[in-house]
């Protein structure tokens, strides 16, 4: 019997009339990791919100366990034995560890106060059940992501769901954490039916028994993980028949002109913590220095700091041959502060942040206004708005990005790889810029956005802007990057050339802190 | 979850509005001794004579004035509920400045000068909720209210005390001269040239929004914050200039008035002009040009009702129900929008490229209007 069974299901969104999922059907065989692939906008997400009843379809009909179901909410869903991990946690911060676990379900003493010793102690044993080393009475907000993710599934065990659907759950790990997820999810096999959603294909190979693949909201494949290779896996979710997957090699020229060198830069962060503290490095021209660092270590400040959303404690800063700028050195962070804002403002910096839709993005507004927003002073002549103009490049960056968009189209509509081309584009109109700062430029985008987006940035440090990329993607630091800096808990603990000798596996040492380079 | 038809802004408002329409009737029918009647005095006879249709005209105007001010702060994502009291001090500073011109300098001179010191005060009470949202991060929202609130009551002050006219029995002030009132053009209806100078108003604001930088710095304030930081634009120097125009085309809402159909300003001068240009500004959805048909939807609202309670002796009361609903109804139309506004939409990866699902906006936004 099939754990899951769909039927014919169709979901069409209006009113532009796209089919997310265009009668699809999918079986997930009991007790085993069924992976969903496909590109962004392939319908993968809209088809599993279905099924954890966050959605409802237009057509088509779902079968649990062999009972045909119709949920209407979540909750009908959980009732079922369904339970979804989102790729972003839903985690009460504020809670405990163990009232995150239970919540929903807190044992109570007489008059619903709740057991707080029971609920410790029940937590503690789930906790141990499943191997992970969580401490109950622990904050939330204190985990990482993979304590966090831990957490989650926890929570959704604890609901006793015997389905789970787990969106993405690797794109945030680092190889050993990805490790420790797979060898629980292993575990889980058997007892629990698995629905991994992912655009990594190495994940699929490395765990899944069965594979569905989507594309443009319908299946186009649905097989055996023991029969297909990663090339065919590829080309299948891709849709072509050449898709080679890139090998790039770093640029690896060695140190030329630095543009702008930053010395002891420091953050406060919460309490009397330091978010970040002496950082200091390097940017030349023709280079691409990739940071990266798990979440909360650092990253998210040191963007804020350069983008001028955040003042920093401690800063130096050292300009050579800006246009624009005179060379010399700038000390203080209020000083510091005005020379981000002024190569900012002056477009010598050009900055793709990594929350693209709440800093980089105006929804509500057309394509084109989200476009042209940055160097708008180009668009109004004598005060009155140039709308051919702006129309003119607007459409000149969608075709040449290979956007699939209308400028007069809401920003909202489109999908999230589209976006982020087009927050892509915006700076390549910054011709003249030193520097770029690009964060997490292809957070959540499928394999052939990546690919673009990549070979964008590639080309931008072969015209000779210096690029810095701040990224939690190891494999995007280790495909891109010239030299490699990696923070943990605000400080650096290695930094060096990409020159082959630098792995996955070490590079996740250092990420999680269990080793140092000598140098930092 | 059910899915709900999503409607276009345009069809909830014609569906609220019908809507208080028909609640209109229902209650005249309901409650009037003579429904037939009632019902023709509450339709029809605001259209029915020069000084009807003239005086209708001119109950628009303020609110057309102070309804584009709402508009413009709203558009930036500022919200100014201050206009009562804006529209009061606006009404009053302009009374003062006429009076103390008006044996001094020739009309002209003294008409322009108090619309200044109107429009000033406006700006400077609003200006200052601006001010303490861009340095303090205190709710415009909250400060605009609260000051104008206490606006009002020190304005009443005002009334009660040296400004009071010592001829006049009433808590009002001396009336201007004659000289300085503006021409009026509908005899025998008050209707005078403020009426043109808020179409004119309404126009320039609308080209404006559409043509010129500002216009399009502030569209993107209005729709995120963060995007707007980052895209260089001086977000605080826009509250703080948003909420004083805002203050300032309310302070000249109130001068309009006591330079046209008053002379004077009285105890109790904004009675809800400040409230309904709020109503107003959301019925026009955003749009400009909307606040015409929508201030007059709402003067034609007031006028019927005045009629009825002339002329069929029904209890004021009844009437102040019919205005409150009708207010309700559009303002629980519009507030998708304004919620819109105000929240920042969820990630938008691995959406396809179609509106987000409707079960997180799209279905509150049909059930207002169906309310009832």
């Amino acid at each position: 019997m099939d754990a899951v069974r769909m039927s014919n299901i169709t979901r069409l969104f209006l009113p532009a009339g796209v089919r997310a999922n265009d009668h699809v059907n999918l079986s997930v065989a009991q007790g085993c990791i069924h992976a969903i692939v496909g590109e962004n906008g392939a319908g993968k997400s809209t088809l599993m919100r279905i099924l954890a009843g966050l959605d409802l379809p237009d057509e088509g009909s779902i079968e649990v366990e062999g009972r045909p179901v119709s949920f209407t909410s979540a909750a009908d869903a959980a009732r079922c034995g369904i339970g979804m991990m989102h790729q972003h946690f839903l985690v009460f911060e504020e809670l405990s560890v163990a009232e995150n676990i239970l919540f929903g379900q807190l044992p109570r003493h007489a008059f619903g106060i709740i057991d707080r010793k029971r609920l410790m102690r029940e937590a503690a044993d789930m906790i141990q059940a499943y191997g992970f080393a969580l401490d109950p009475a622990m904050p939330a907000e204190e985990l990482g992501v993979s304590g966090k993710q831990q957490l989650e599934l926890l929570r959704l065990l604890a609901g006793k769901a015997r389905i789970l659907i787990l969106d993405e759950p690797t794109s945030l790990l680092t190889e050993q954490e990805s490790a420790a997820l797979f060898a629980t999810l292993t575990l889980l096999k058997g007892r629990t039916t698995i629905l991994l959603v992912t655009h990594k294909i190495d994940d699929v190979l490395k765990i899944a028994d069965a594979v569905t693949v989507m594309r443009q909201g319908k299946v186009v494949a649905s097989l055996p993980v023991s029969s297909v290779q990663a090339e065919e896996l590829a080309c299948l979710i891709m849709g072509t028949s050449s898709c080679v997957m890139r090998d790039r090699q770093p640029h690896g020229a060695g140190a030329s002109e630095s543009v702008l060198s930053i010395r002891n830069l420091g953050v406060r962060g919460k309490g009397d913590k330091r978010a970040l503290s002496g950082i200091s490095f390097s940017l030349s021209r023709g280079e691409i220095l990739g940071v990266c660092a798990m979440g909360g270590n650092g990253l998210a400040e040191l963007e804020d700091v350069l983008a001028g959303f955040r003042t920093a404690e401690t800063a130096t800063a050292a300009l050579q041959g800006i246009e624009g700028f005179p060379d010399g050195v700038v000390e203080g962070s209020t000083n510091f502060h005005a020379l981000l804002h002024a190569l900012r403002s002056r477009h010598q910096l050009s900055y793709l942040p990594s929350d693209r839709i709440k800093r980089g993005a105006a929804p509500d507004l057309p394509v084109l206004h989200n476009f042209i927003a940055p160097l708008r002073e180009r668009y109004f002549k004598n005060g009155r708005f140039q709308k051919a103009a702006a129309e003119q490049s607007t459409f000149q960056a969608l075709q040449s990005f290979a956007i699939k968009a209308h400028p007069h189209q809401k920003l909202a509509e489109l999908s999230g790889g589209n976006m982020q081309k087009l927050a892509l584009a915006r700076l390549f109109l910054e011709e003249n810029g030193a520097i770029l700062l690009l964060c997490e430029p292809t957070w959540g985008l499928d394999i052939r956005a990546t690919d673009a987006i990549h070979e964008r940035i590639v080309e931008a440090r072969d015209r000779g802007r210096a690029v810095l990329l701040l990224s939690t993607d190891v494999d995007e630091i280790l495909e891109l990057s010239d030299s490699i800096m990696v923070l943990h808990r605000g400080c650096i603990v290695f930094e060096g050339r990409n020159d082959g000798t630098l792995t996955r596996d070490r590079l996740g040492r250092y990420l999680l802190g269990i080793e140092r380079a000598d140098s930092a | 979850m059910r899915r709900s038809v999503d409607l276009t802004p345009g069809q909830r408002v014609a569906l609220a509005a019908g809507t208080a329409m028909l609640l209109a009737s229902t209650v005249l029918i309901v409650a009037a001794p003579q429904p037939v009647p009632a019902l023709v005095q509450f339709f029809l006879k605001p259209f029915s004579s020069r000084l009807a249709f003239g005086s209708m005209l001119q109950g628009a105007v303020p609110l057309m004035i102070a309804g584009i001010g709402v508009l413009l702060a709203f558009k930036s994502s500022n919200f100014n509920l201050g206009g009562e009291g804006q529209i009061y001090a606006g009404a009053l500073a302009a009374c003062v400045t006429g009076l103390a011109l008006q044996d001094a300098t020739a009309p002209l001179v003294a008409v322009l000068a108090s619309i200044a010191a109107g429009m000033l005060t406006g700006a400077l009470l609003a200006s200052i909720s601006g001010l303490l949202k861009a340095m303090r991060g205190v709710s415009e929202m909250i400060s605009s209210f609260l000051l104008s609130a206490a606006v009002v009551l020190l304005a009443d002050a005002l009334l009660t005390g040296p400004l009071q006219d010592p001829a006049s029995n009433f808590q009002t002030t001396r009336m201007l001269s004659r000289a300085l009132l503006l021409p009026r053009l509908l005899p025998p209806s008050r209707l005078d040239l403020a009426f043109p100078v808020a179409l004119l108003l309404i126009g320039a604001t609308r080209y404006l929004a559409r043509t010129s930088r500002i216009g399009f710095e502030l569209a993107i304030c209005g729709t995120n914050e963060a995007f707007a930081r980052y895209c260089g634009i001086p977000v605080e120097a826009y509250m703080v200039g948003t909420m004083a125009v805002s203050g300032a085309l309310h302070g000249l809402a109130g001068a309009l008035l006591v330079l046209g159909p008053y002379g004077r300003v009285m105890r109790g001068f904004s009675a809800g002009t400040g409230w309904s240009a709020i109503s107003v500004a959301l019925l026009a959805q955003g749009s400009e040009a909307g606040i015409l048909p929508a201030a007059l939807f709402f003067a034609w609202l007031k006028a019927g009702s005045d009629q009825v309670m002339i002329g069929s002796g029904i209890p004021s009361e009844f009437i102040a129900i019919l205005q409150a609903a009708a207010m309700f109804l559009v303002t629980a139309s519009s507030l998708p929008i304004m919620r819109r506004h105000r929240k920042i939409p969820a990630s938008g990866v691995e959406t396809p490229a179609a509106p987000q699902e409707p079960d997180s906006t799209g279905q509150a936004s049909s059930e207002p209007g169906v309310t009832p």
